[in-house]
Order: C-alpha cells, then sequence, then structure tokens
C-alpha cells in the first residue's frame, strides 16, 4: 500500500502554552496511481497533512507509511515531489535554470538528459524559456509559481503532492497545468493536491478527501462528493440544487457547463412536449 | 482626478521595458480591476501606484502629488497601500497584533488610537483569536487575512489589492467581498488585480493588460462583448458560460445583467421556472 496514514495526531508547539492541535486521529490510504484531491477551509490542517506525508513534521501520535517506510525515510525521498503553498520557499539557485535542474541533477542523472528535462518541465508549466536564464526573484508571482512547479515535475517523482499549485498561474497557465497533470497520472503516476478550485479538480480526480477542523469530514469519490451534503459545492452544482428549489427537477449532481447545459435543455424540451 | 498616470514606462534593467507607455486616470471611489497573464506587468503597475517603483518616463499623480519625490511618499502612502500578492515576503513583527500596528506607527498615528485601529482591524478579519501568533506559522489563508488587517489598520483613501484572495477558501473570500463592499460604500478608492473574473463582475471598469500595455479600458459589460477572450485568456464565470450557451440556443430570451452573479442565479432560476 503505497501511501498509509493511521491514527495521526498533531499539535503545534506541543507541551507550550500555545499548544495547538491541528489534525486529530486520522486515517486513511492512497492507493498506487490514484489522483486524490484534498478539499477544506482554510486553516483546516491541508497542509499540515502535507508535510506530515513528506516527512518535513513526525506526526504525535499514529503513523505515515510511504511504500511501507516511515515518511521521511531516506529509501523513499526521490519518489516524492513536493509543491509548497509558497514558492518562494522553494526557489534559491542563481538561475530559473539551475533551479529547475537542481533535483534531476541530484537523482543523479546526466548533464544531457537534466538538460532535457528542464526544458520539457519548463514547457508543461508553460515556464517562458527566455527567463531560464534570469533570477528566481526577479520573476512575478505567477512565474515563480510556475518555476517551483517546473523543478518539482523535471524530478518526475513516483508519488506528487501539490499544495494549490494552480493559484497564481493565469487561466492558459492554469488549464495547461491540469490537462498535463491528467496526462502524468495517467502514466502512473500517484498524485495528491490540495485546491480551492473544484470544478477542475474534480474533473481529474479520483478521490475526494474533505478535512474539517482536523478530522476526515468526507472520503469518497468523486461523484459521491457531488452528493454529499457539504456547505462547498462547485457553481455549477450549487446553481442546479437552486433550480430544484425552483421547482425543476433537474438532476444537481453535475459540475460541467456541458453537462449543466444539456440537462437544462432536454427538461425545458420535454417540458414544451407536455405542455402541447 | 484622483490617480493620474501619464505615458508611463518602467524597466527593472535596461533594454527591458515591463511597463510600455500607460495612461490612465481613476476617479476617487472608483472601483477598478486589472487583469491580465502572469508577468503582463500587473504587481508593478501596482508598485507605481504608491511610489515603492518610480517610472522610467512618464509621471504619476496620486490627488496631484507626484510619485518621483521623495518628499511626497509619506503622504502617498497615507493615500494608497498595498496588500501584496504574496504575504509571507512582507510580514516585519513577530506577533500578528504588531504586524498590524506596523503601518499605523509608521504614519505617526497616536498609540491610543492604534490599539483601537488594530483590535478593528483583527475584527473585520476574523483573525482576533491569532493576534499573538506568529506570523509565519499561519495558514496561507490567514496570512492573507493578516496583511489585509494590517493595511485597512492604516485607512488608506485608496487600496490596491494584488491577488489576494488566492488561497482563501470561499468564506474568506465572501468575508473579504463583504469587506470591499463596504470600503466602496464609504468612498474608498479601491484597484483590485485578479485572475478571477468573476471576483470583480461589479466592478466600475476593467483594465485589460498584455504585455505591459493596456488594451481595454471599459464597463465589465462592454468587456464580455469581446470576441476574442478566449484568445486573451480569460476565464469567463461558468454560470455567464452557461446563460450564453441557453441564450444562444434560444432557450433564454431575455438578455440578463451579468455584474452579479446571484442576481443572474435568481433571474435564470426564475425565467426557467416560468417555462
Ligand atoms: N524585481 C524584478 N526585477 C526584474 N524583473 C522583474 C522584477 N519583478 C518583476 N519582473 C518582471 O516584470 C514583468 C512583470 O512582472 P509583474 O510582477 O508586474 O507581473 P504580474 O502581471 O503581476 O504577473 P503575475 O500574474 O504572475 O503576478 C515580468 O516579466 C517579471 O519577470
Ligand atoms: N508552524 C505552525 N505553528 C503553529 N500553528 C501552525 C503552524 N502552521 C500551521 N499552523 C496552524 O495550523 C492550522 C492548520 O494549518 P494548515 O495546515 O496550514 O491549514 P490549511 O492548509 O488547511 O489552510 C491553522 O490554524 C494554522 O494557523
Ligand atoms: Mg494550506
Ligand atoms: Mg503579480
Amino acid at each position: 500500500m503505497p501511501i498509509v496514514v493511521r491514527d495521526v495526531t498533531y499539535s503545534y508547539s506541543k507541551g507550550t502554552s500555545l499548544e495547538n492541535q491541528v489534525l486529530n486521529n486520522l486515517t486513511f490510504k492512497v492507493d498506487e496511481g490514484k489522483f486524490t484531491a484534498i478539499l477544506g477551509d482554510t486553516g483546516a490542517g491541508k497542509s499540515t497533512l502535507l508535510r506530515l506525508v513528506v516527512g518535513l513534521l513526525k506526526p504525535d501520535n499514529g503513523t505515515v507509511l510511504i511504500d511501507g517506510f516511515d515518511a521521511g525515510h531516506r529509501s523513499v525521498k526521490g519518489t516524492i515531489g513536493v509543491l509548497f503553498q509558497n514558492p518562494e520557499k522553494q526557489l534559491f539557485s542563481k538561475t530559473c535554470y539551475e533551479d529547475i535542474a537542481f533535483g534531476p541533477l541530484n537523482l543523479g542523472f546526466e548533464k544531457e538528459d537534466v538538460h532535457q528535462k528542464v526544458l520539457t518541465a519548463s514547457a508543461i508549466v508553460g515556464f517562458e524559456q527566455k527567463n531560464l536564464e534570469t533570477s528566481p526573484f526577479k520573476l512575478s508571482g505567477g512565474e515563480k509559481k510556475k518555476l517551483a512547479l517546473a523543478g518539482v515535475l523535471a524530478m518526475e517523482p513516483k508519488y506528487l503532492i501539490l499544495d494549490e499549485p494552480t493559484t497564481g498561474l493565469d487561466y492558459c497557465g492554469k488549464k495547461g497545468l491540469l490537462s498535463n497533470l491528467g496526462l502524468i497520472h495517467s502514466k502512473g503516476t500517484t498524485i495528491i493536491m490540495i485546491t480551492h478550485q473544484l470544478t477542475e479538480l474534480l474533473s481529474l480526480a479520483q478521490d475526494v478527501l474533505y478535512l474539517k477542523d482536523g478530522t476526515i469530514d468526507f472520503h469518497g469519490s468523486v461523484q459521491e462528493f457531488i452528493e454529499f451534503p457539504s456547505s462547498n459545492k462547485p457553481p455549477i452544482t450549487h446553481f442546479m440544487s437552486k433550480l430544484n428549489e425552483h421547482g425543476l427537477q433537474v438532476n444537481q449532481n453535475l459540475y460541467t457547463v456541458n453537462e449543466a447545459f444539456s440537462e437544462i435543455k432536454s427538461y425545458v424540451h420535454k417540458r414544451m412536449k407536455d405542455h402541447v | 482626478m484622483f490617480i493620474q498616470i501619464k505615458n508611463v514606462y518602467f524597466q527593472y534593467s535596461k533594454g527591458n521595458p515591463v511597463i510600455k507607455g500607460i495612461d490612465l486616470e481613476i476617479e476617487r471611489g472608483e472601483f477598478v480591476a486589472i487583469i491580465g497573464k502572469n508577468g503582463c506587468g500587473k504587481s508593478t503597475l501596482s508598485k507605481l501606484l504608491n511610489g515603492l517603483l518610480i517610472p522610467t518616463s512618464g509621471h504619476i499623480l496620486i490627488d496631484g502629488l507626484n510619485t518621483a519625490s521623495p518628499s511626497n511618499l509619506l503622504a502617498i502612502r497615507k493615500k494608497a497601500s498595498i496588500v501584496f500578492q504574496n504575504p509571507i515576503t512582507q510580514f516585519v513583527r513577530t506577533t500578528v497584533e504588531e504586524d498590524i500596528a506596523f503601518g499605523p506607527e509608521n504614519l505617526n498615528v497616536p498609540t491610543d488610537e492604534i490599539s483601537q485601529l488594530v483590535n478593528n482591524s483583527l475584527e473585520f478579519t476574523s483573525m482576533s483569536e491569532f493576534r499573538y501568533r506568529e506570523p509565519k506559522t499561519l495558514s496561507g489563508g490567514q496570512m492573507q487575512r493578516t496583511a489585509i488587517a494590517g493595511v485597512m489598520a492604516m485607512e488608506p483613501e485608496c487600496i490596491i489589492f494584488d491577488e489576494v484572495t488566492s488561497m482563501l477558501d470561499q468564506k474568506g473570500k465572501c468575508e473579504i467581498f463583504a469587506y470591499i463592499n463596504k470600503l466602496k460604500k464609504i468612498g474608498k478608492t479601491i484597484i483590485y488585480v485578479t485572475h478571477r473574473i468573476e471576483e470583480v463582475l461589479d466592478a466600475d471598469r476593467f483594465v485589460h493588460l498584455d504585455n505591459g500595455i493596456i488594451d481595454f479600458i471599459g464597463t465589465p459589460t462592454d468587456f464580455f462583448k469581446l470576441d476574442d477572450l478566449d484568445q486573451m485568456g480569460i476565464e469567463v464565470p461558468e454560470i455567464v458560460q452557461l446563460y450564453s450557451m441557453l441564450y444562444n440556443e434560444g432557450i433564454i430570451k431575455q438578455s440578463l445583467e451579468i455584474t452579479d452573479i446571484s442576481r443572474l442565479e435568481e433571474n435564470l432560476c426564475q425565467l426557467l421556472s416560468e417555462m
């Protein structure tokens, strides 16, 4: 079992007056090759959970296992690629090129291979080649985000762990990234991704883990999540349920514009037929 | 005119202009949205507006004060403040509370007034329970709220928001929008940079930047009439997309106001249920 989180509890500043329990007895598994979305309000504990999974934090209680090893163990390090919420934390080289090349070089790849990986990863996230020789600190916010992402993707990790990767990206960047994540996933990569943007994610992910105040409020398939009476609904789902409140018997469990359009269209046509 | 931008050019390094000839006037009390792709110059323009950056050529007047003159700087900061895109880079103190006090202290606000300002800002952004926390230990959304509270406490006439909701959940966003609405009502000028169009449908004007120049200025309604929104890389809000599809199909025949999503939803529900 690739990622196993069992009975995990975590508090920041444990044993001090500022002790703050953030995660409470979490248990879940992520199967190999799955694409899991982690959702939840600000402060729910999503980023904390990621830090535990990549071994940056140790649980107070319980275990986090990656391929049977403790998270953070030497033998799993190279298999996990992580993008933190704040890209600034991940940029440290003199040029953007060096920043992206850092991971693959560390994994022992030859210069030519590394070069290819840098170019491929930049293309995937839409990072402009002309910026490769500039300093990471001279980039705009969105460009920094793309750079940090390219650095993670260039390692071609077995597990890809992303904390709000689309924030700060423009529409083209976001669309491009999401479709490429779909591709990377289809080639067998296990992906865990935190986001607030439901619609895009739901068309990619298979599982949803919904965190609320440090506990798992929901864990199941995307379709089950859409039907789950939580407060967070994608805009289209929200609108379809509003239509229902207005007496239109349409399927509420949809989340794409196209699905909603077809549903409303056939409903209206049926209504018209019934009238005559 | 409150803000005057006249033929402004700006470059960070020689030979690479980032802002390439911008003219824009903003009236007191206006709500202006600035949109455009990554790297087109939105944050640079924001920083030019409160004197953090100075035009390479051309000039910017804030309430008549030229940003290029160092002696105007303090007065300009009182008039226009920025909430930055990346909050983690702007925290200066070790507790949330002190960080929020930093702005008004620098503007020489009397101490007893500062604590009142800090309390109000904390309460408004729902950050009171975190007042003694070290800012860099906050979650992303909490950091964004702290940054907003910090600017609020300075009570500027104009607030420039640079992608401030990117890490907020729906509830957090709604709180910020409610705050902006309040600011609008009391006549503050708002400049709002975002990639998410649905956040600014009720703006007075859209300014679209493309590679350092302005290629559209006008109302949101006129903006949505542009036929190359796709090439421009604009994400039309889903409910607006759905409405357009229903309209083009002839199912909805009325042309509806799109500047308020919940009203648009309500109108669509009404029309569809009367069919
Ligand atoms: N300190 C700097 N030194 C040199 N170049 C810079 C600096 N800051 C920004 N730039 C460059 O100026 C251009 C405009 O950057 P700016 O931050 O204004 O973009 P933006 O529109 O805010 O983008 P985003 O949507 O990604 O935040 C970009 O090409 C960027 O790489
Ligand atoms: N280093 C830290 N020290 C103390 N509290 C922290 C630290 N990091 C996060 N927290 C707190 O833990 C809670 C969960 O944070 P986080 O996991 O970042 O939430 P999310 O990613 O779901 O927004 C928040 O209340 C946050 O303030
Ligand atoms: Mg987070
Ligand atoms: Mg920016």
